[in-house]
């Protein structure tokens, strides 16, 4: 059967630390000023600051790696076809084909796709291609010893990951925009 | 998770934002790392074991380091045979693998050739500097004594838990042959916590044992069936300890977090957050304390038997009653109960924990031989009822009914853990906060109980390595050259002509250091300092020594139960010399170097002591064999302090009632004011808010600045609630000045909710150039001698020399 790769981002376990985000810049070696994975605080106005007033506050965290969408926005627009999605479901970009004409980056609700300047092309989170091709799994789900990420196949009832949405009641992101993503959150 | 493009849009703006502006003062640092070439895996590397550069954590996490072309590209957390679990590293860790190749780092020796703290320097060659420094040591030695060189070597490269090149180490072997005069003593940050913890589990000023001081293994949490984080960013300090607190919430255990900000991770996952007033734990754990015992939920037979509880205390002299005070021959050091069976009087002999049918009262008042006398538990409950929650409601901040649910909690969950770390203990009287704490977990019979206990760095490390060895294991007739005294050196008469400093900054971070020097710097003929990088310390050094990272060198590390090989991973950067290798070289010219004569190998088999029972069997071949972590010969069980309830205390129990302390009016836990309050003190008026400095998730003090953590943080923020600052007209992002009179600070505003209005918190570990002006550790007192204040006798009396001045108070105004 072919496979749907998905991920499952457990928020009662994220703690922000963002061991993900350098796990991703070590892993893809992105330069700085282009992140392919971002942590967003469901909070106060600034990142790390929690909303309500002193002594009654909240505070959460959004990872935000590629959706990896069955229906992506990005790869509609792309004018070169340099955006495409592969049979196991993972989008990447051509950095070939990418003219940097950053239609994508206005195209994607999830603001993932990264216009990095010195190459002149727009780049994103792969859910890095290269290790799942070896039977690992992203670097950011490998690193969260936190047990915030679950990876696997969303075709298969029985992966973990697949349990794992139907038990920790999983959701995506904007689900009205039709984008089909195949990041899970659960409720933090 | 309901989010609209819209508000994600918003959400991200602010972050994009965060990312895109200050890249440091002049974004100079991030300017040049954006033009280096980034790593990139791409797999085919090479993989060696390396243990994490970062010490400050204490977690010694070991790492599977990625080589290609000579070249880190990434590090992950290494496999622990047979404990799959153990793999982890924190984004610190995970960071560390940009750090050899920082712009900044040091890359070749150099000499001073401006004013000291200029920053000129002129590259030499490591034989020039080597000879200089050992022609200037002979000459200061010749001219004022050997005492007069002061070498403290250990810091940010050392691998915890054992090391050839920390603070044990070689430093500590050459310091002993030159008899160089010790550094001053640390500034001590957790001996608050330890001077409660000497008095209520070890006071005995024979044989003045001070103890060890870790508390129970980390994953004990998943034990507890509640857990109380008290005054420590657990979240953000100790991340691989947090990730079972975690999996203990999952399976249901309670989660508290009592602090006066709202930290990060440790308060967003905990399911309470209970808000106190800085310095006034030790009202909440006594009102806590009055609760539970008008409840009766106390237990009652473990004071009985494993505390001081039942002991008499006279009346008259607040002295414990002994059994010579009412019998004739009667021996002077046997305490004296009153036993509720007989209703008489009975002694109890120390070490002694039951007496048959004996059951000792705790509540009541007595009159053996007409002397007046309470129990010390009933001592306790009165002090407490002075502490009641409409009281302490007051002091603490925290609301009564607050105060009752978290006691009843407390009290009922057995067992229940507390986590806590310097945010209890940081003042002049941290440590009355620090004992109350532990008092309460001892009447809630949660001392020495898997999934109890009061535990500070959370984590048995074994001493795997003799130390020693390097400092007292030599054979010649120099091994008894050791007589270093600790002097007073930056003071009058400024016996101190000469400092070693190897990766240390103390310029850089240790408080009112910087004004302290200044008077001391005319006195100073040389300062050698060996580090990674620039640091503002260096900036003040007359010759600059490049050193090597962990990943540049072999090491080895004793930590979490396991010996680790640390394999070099790459060639040294530059012209960087291992520790190992300046010593030895120094030596050498110094006349000593037969002393010196292993390599960096054999001084790691010379470390794995083959006498040392935990280690016993793993030699450096086995470890190399055997992918290089081997678990050490330490029990399998998590480690539980005190589990055999044998306390080191003159009576063998636990003694929240300390008879030492009466002068004082110490002998039981109580509330007392910061020295400069903002209730209490004068000073107050013109400096009303309490300044304090955390750690956060990105540096452990000053080390950990690479680009990819400068990316995350860029610049210091001091965090202050807009209640504050808008009563002072200053709004989110402007730039501040915070003033004492010590010092001005200018540093930009962050606009946090989650800090206790009348409190600013500036984490802690930013350089000196990350400040257009001042720094945070100019606010603060250098030492008791700076301060008005006396040195706190109940401190003193257990031979501790603490500097615990995190009492101050500052006041902001607009830049």
């Amino acid at each position: 059967m072919i496979k749907q790769y998905g991920m499952l981002v457990d928020r009662k376990r994220c703690i922000g630390c963002e061991a993900c985000t350098i796990a991703c810049k070590t892993e893809n070696g992105t330069p700085i000023g282009v992140n392919w994975h971002r942590v967003l605080t469901i909070g106060g106005k600034h990142k790390d600051t929690p909303a309500g007033t002193y002594p009654n506050l909240s505070m959460s965290w959004l990872p935000v790696p590629c959706m990896h969408c069955q229906n992506p926005p990005c790869e509609r627009v792309c004018p070169t076809a340099a955006i495409t999605r592969r049979a196991d479901g993972i989008v990447l970009i051509d950095k070939g084909k990418c003219i940097g004409c950053q239609y994508c980056v206005w195209a994607c609700p999830y603001e993932v796709p990264q216009y990095n300047a010195q190459a002149g092309v727009v780049e994103k989170c792969t859910l890095c291609a290269q290790r799942v091709d070896q039977g690992q799994q992203p670097f950011c789900v490998e690193v969260c010893v936190w047990g915030a990420r679950i990876f696997g196949d969303l075709n298969d009832p029985n992966s973990e990951v697949s349990k794992a949405i139907v038990r920790k009641h999983g959701e995506v992101l904007m689900l009205e925009q039709g984008t089909k993503p195949v990041v899970y959150y659960s409720p933090p | 998770m309901k989010l609209t493009r819209r508000e994600f849009i918003k959400t991200t703006a602010v972050l994009s934002g965060a990312v895109g502006i200050g890249l440091g003062i002049d974004g100079k640092v991030l300017k040049a790392l954006a033009e280096s070439a980034a790593p990139v895996a791409q797999g085919g590397e090479k993989t060696v074991l390396t243990c994490c550069p970062g010490t400050g954590c204490h977690q010694s996490c070991v790492f599977r380091t990625y080589v290609r072309e000579g070249r880190i590209v990434k590090v992950e957390g290494a496999d622990y045979p047979g404990e799959p679990e153990l793999k982890h590293a924190c984004l610190r860790g995970l960071a560390s693998a940009w750090l050899p190749y920082m712009p900044d780092r040091l890359k070749y020796p150099m000499k001073r050739v401006g004013e000291r703290g200029e920053g000129k320097f002129e590259r030499i060659s490591w034989d020039e500097a080597l000879d200089t420094i050992a022609t200037k040591l002979k000459d200061i030695k010749a001219r004022y004594g050997s005492q007069a060189v002061s070498i403290s070597a250990g810091g940010s490269t050392a691998v915890p838990g054992g090391s050839t090149s920390g603070s044990g180490g070689l430093g500590s072997r050459f310091a002993n042959l030159f008899e160089a005069g010790s550094p001053p003593g640390g500034t001590g940050m957790d001996l608050v916590e330890r001077i409660a913890n000497v008095y209520i589990y070890y006071y005995d000023p024979k044989t003045r044992e001070t103890g060890a001081y870790a508390g129970h293994d980390y994953r004990d949490v998943l034990n507890s069936r509640l857990i109380v984080i008290w005054g420590d960013n657990l979240g953000e300090a100790r991340l691989r300890d947090f990730i079972y607190v975690l999996e203990a919430k999952d399976k249901g255990t309670r989660v508290i977090d009592i602090s006066p900000f709202f930290n990060s991770s440790t308060a967003a996952k905990a399911d309470q957050f209970i808000p106190i007033r800085p310095a006034t734990d030790g009202a909440f754990a006594l009102s806590a304390m009055d609760v539970i015992i008008k409840a009766g939920l106390y237990d009652a037979d473990y004071v009985k038997k494993y505390s001081n509880g039942p002991f008499l205390v006279r009346s008259d002299n607040k002295k414990l009653l002994r059994e010579s005070d009412i019998v004739a021959g009667g021996k002077p050091e046997n305490y004296v109960v009153w036993d509720s069976v007989t209703n008489a009087p009975k002694a109890v002999a120390p070490k002694v924990q039951e007496i048959a049918g004996v059951d000792p009262a705790l509540l009541g008042t007595y009159s053996p031989k007409g002397i007046a006398c309470k129990p010390a538990f009933q001592l306790l409950a009165d002090r407490a009822a002075e502490y009641a929650p409409e009281t302490a409601t007051k002091v603490c901040e925290v609301p009564a009914e607050t105060i009752r649910s978290f006691a009843l909690e407390y009290a009922k969950a057995k067992p229940a853990c507390i986590r806590h770390s310097h945010g209890t203990s940081r003042t002049y009287h941290g440590n009355l906060s620090h004992r109350a704490i532990i008092t309460l977990a001892v009447i809630c019979g949660n001392i020495g109980v898997p999934g109890g206990g009061v535990s500070y760095r959370g984590g048995y490390t074994y001493e795997g390595t003799t130390r020693e060895k390097f400092t007292r294991g030599i054979t010649t007739a120099t091994a008894t050259r050791t007589k270093r005294v600790a002097t007073r050196e930056y003071e009058e008469p400024y016996a101190t002509k000469a400092m070693l400093w190897f990766t240390k900054n103390p310029l850089g971070g240790d408080r009112g250091f910087r004004r302290k020097m200044e008077k001391a710097w005319p006195h100073i003929e040389l300062l050698v300092v060996h580090d990674l990088y620039m640091t503002f310390t260096a900036k003040y050094a007359d010759i600059v020594l490049p050193g090597t990272f962990i990943y540049e060198r072999s090491d080895i590390s004793t930590a979490n139960d396991f010996v680790a090989f640390s394999e070099k991973a790459i060639e040294p950067m530059y012209e960087c010399k291992s520790d190992v290798w300046v010593w030895t070289e120094l030596a050498k010219r110094m006349g000593f170097g037969e002393h010196f004569t292993k390599t960096e190998e054999e001084w790691i088999e010379y470390q794995l002591d083959q006498t040392n029972p935990y280690i016993k069997g793993i030699t450096l071949e086995r470890l190399k064999k055997e992918g290089g972590i081997i678990r050490a010969n330490v029990p399998k069980e998590w480690f539980v302090e005190w589990l055999d309830k044998k306390f080191k205390t003159v009576s063998g129990r636990l003694e929240f009632y300390s008879e030492a302390l009466t002068e004082w009016g110490e002998e039981l836990p109580l509330h007392k004011e910061p020295m400069e309050s903002p209730l209490t003190s004068p000073l107050a008026k013109k400096y009303p808010l309490i300044f304090y400095t955390m750690r956060i998730k990105n540096f452990v003090q000053t080390m950990g600045f690479d680009p990819l953590m400068r990316e995350l943080e860029p610049e210091p923020r001091l965090y202050m609630n807009p209640a504050d600052a808008e009563k002072r007209g200053i709004k989110d992002g402007d730039w501040v000045i915070v003033f004492n009179d010590l010092a001005r600070l200018k540093v930009k505003v962050r606009f946090f909710e989650g800090i206790r209005p009348g409190t600013l918190n500036l984490p802690h570990g930013w350089h000196v150039d990350d400040f257009p002006e001042g720094h945070y550790q100019d606010l603060l007192y250098a030492d008791f001698k700076e301060t008005p204040w006396p040195e706190n006798p109940v401190h003193r009396l257990i031979g501790f020399a603490t500097e615990i001045v995190y009492d101050q108070l500052v006041e902001v105004k607009k830049a």
